[in-house]
């Protein structure tokens, strides 16, 4: 059997995947001697293979919980001399099995196997890539077939027949939505009118779009409540009224990964607050006074890009420090964003006398865009 | 100035690796172990990794030495995100420029002690040498015996005809 369950508490120490049992524990005998009882260690078919045991249930993290799976034994290989004589890629020189005869990549406990098979999905053509795996044997179509968590990509590059099938595998696991900008193969306005209806579902959302109609009229209408990523890319060629998004409602809460360009979206219902990604350009009608309203309400945010933005063309940058601009007589606020690590604020932005971000490093160390102790000013003139 | 703390790992087979306590701790599971017992001149066992491919796992955690650490399995997002990022650096493709046999048991070992990065790095590289190919050519690659039947693969083959190009 192969199955999902829900979500469920994760220990602070990670078990490694195909391990089920405790990390190995260290106790002192006499004289402080430390012995390490590594009889709990069960990594991967070989080991367990050795010690003739069956492979246990085991319990692995994934994208949104715990997940059981009790695999049958990797189907029976038999080894054929034959087959070893071509060869693809760099790595295949010593591509043949192991003594056991088993190939080197079924050594691998299942749910490795399935996070290398995560990593392909989201390669480009996620289903037709998906399909080819079911093709390759029994046991990784057994593994395609059953983890609806492998079928979470619904891209515009797949025709639509695909875009429904992977619609129709990943059942309710959350899915990354994905227009893009050249080489779509659906129709903006089938591929919308195909995805409308699992909106609920819709963990991130990165479309570009020249003509954003039938996108519109999907985000005009409906709320995403479990949306984490938004990036709307439109382009210059814009001549559309303003965008309202998620209803006309407040973002959802656990939106952090917030991305618009070109699109004139309305700003002010969204209540955005906690972002930990930020990046908006050339839009033509959001107010500065909400941009630093996110700012301040977003401590966590870690990259932040404002550019040509019609409402900062009246700040600027210049190498004040605040002390002298209190001196001056002139008040500052500041802004504290201590997980900094990317800002950018340019062009345009060149007299500010209002607000101070200031960035250093955060817990996780400093970064080449924003190194530690920078301080950024920003104020009106 | 005093010299950076140490802690020797000891492989499958015996060998010893003394190395700085920053370096080993990219592996959780020292970093844990080093945490629940404190420290000592005791050797930690590593009986699940032998010698060739621990050196290579201390170089890719030696080059790594000053890295932020991956967040902890306590934000579910952070492991989402890695998931979606398939890209690699220069250095780390170089790394793992390795033939079959290492580059799966660099996978293994990094699961065991834990480095989630270099677990990653594995996973995106045999991914990445999947990617293009066709079934046959990823059973070939990997030595995969086609265990369907004909009939079986005839049949999947024609369930799936609209999922291929045209």
């Amino acid at each position: 059997t192969f199955k999902e369950r829900g979500p469920r508490s994760v220990s602070r120490k990670r078990k490694p995947y195909g391990q089920n049992l405790p990390i190995a524990k260290r106790t002192a005998r006499g004289g402080g001697e430390a012995v390490y009882l590594s009889d709990s260690w069960t990594v991967g078919l070989r080991t367990m293979e050795r010690l003739r045991v069956s492979p246990p249930t085991v319990h692995y993290c994934s994208t949104r919980g715990v997940f059981d799976t009790q695999f049958p034994l990797t189907p029976s290989v038999n080894f054929s001399p034959e087959e070893t004589g071509d060869s693809f890629g760099a790595t295949e020189a010593s591509s043949r099995p192991d003594r056991s005869g088993r190939p080197w990549i079924h050594l691998l406990p299942h749910e490795l196997l399935l996070l290398i098979f995560q990593f392909y999905a989201g390669m480009h053509t996620p289903v037709r890539n998906l399909v080819r795996l079911k093709l390759v044997c029994k046991l990784w179509q057994h593994i395609v077939e059953g983890t609806p968590s492998l079928w979470c990509w619904i891209s515009a590059k797949e025709a639509l027949p695909r875009v429904r099938k992977a619609l129709a595998m990943a059942k309710d696991v959350p899915l990354e939505i994905r227009y893009p900008e050249k080489g779509a193969k659906t129709k903006q306005e089938n591929f919308f009118a195909e995805i409308r209806g699992s909106i609920t579902h819709w963990r991130s959302f990165v479309v570009s779009t020249g003509n954003t109609d039938s996108v519109v009229a999907v985000l005009r209408s409906a709320v995403a409540p479990n949306i984490e990523t938004f990036h709307l890319y439109g382009s210059y060629r814009w001549n559309r009224g303003p965008v309202t998004l998620f209803g006309g409602e407040a973002a959802p809460r656990v939106l952090t990964d917030f991305a618009v360009h070109y699109i004139p979206v309305i700003m002010e219902p969204l209540q955005l607050s906690g972002l930990r990604s930020l990046d908006l350009r050339e839009l033509p009608i959001i107010s500065a006074e909400e941009v630093l309203r996110i700012l301040s309400v977003s401590p966590a945010l870690e990259h932040c890009c404002l550019q040509s933005l019609e409402c900062l063309k009246d700040f600027a940058l210049p190498g004040h420090k605040q002390e002298s601009l209190t001196r001056h007589g002139i008040k500052t606020s500041t802004i504290q964003l201590s997980h900094l690590r990317s800002l950018t604020l340019e062009p345009g932005i060149r007299a500010p006398y209002h607000s101070h971000i200031s960035s250093h490093p955060g817990p996780g160390g400093s970064d080449k865009q924003c190194p530690g102790n920078r301080h950024y000013l920003i104020r009106r003139q | 100035m005093s010299a950076a703390p140490q802690v020797t790992l000891e492989s499958s087979d015996g060998e010893k690796f003394k190395v700085d306590k920053e370096v080993a701790e990219r592996s959780v599971l020292i970093k844990n172990m080093i945490e629940d017992v404190g420290e000592s001149d005791n050797p930690i066992p590593l009986p699940n990794v032998n010698a060739s491919v621990l050196k290579k796992v201390l170089e890719y955690c030696e080059h790594h030495r000053g890295d932020p650490l991956p967040a902890a399995d306590a934000d579910p997002s952070n492991d989402d995100n890695r998931k979606r990022a398939t890209e690699i650096s220069d250095w780390d493709q170089k790394f793992i420029q390795v033939d079959q046999e290492m580059l799966f048991e660099i996978i293994l070992a990094a699961n065991y002690m834990d480095i989630k990065p270099l677990l990653d790095v594995g996973c995106k590289t045999v991914a990445n040498m999947i990617k293009g190919k066709t079934p046959e050519e990823i059973r070939k690659l990997f030595n995969i015996v086609n265990d369907f039947t004909p009939e079986e693969e005839a049949q999947i083959k024609k369930e799936n005809e609209w999922a291929e190009d045209r």
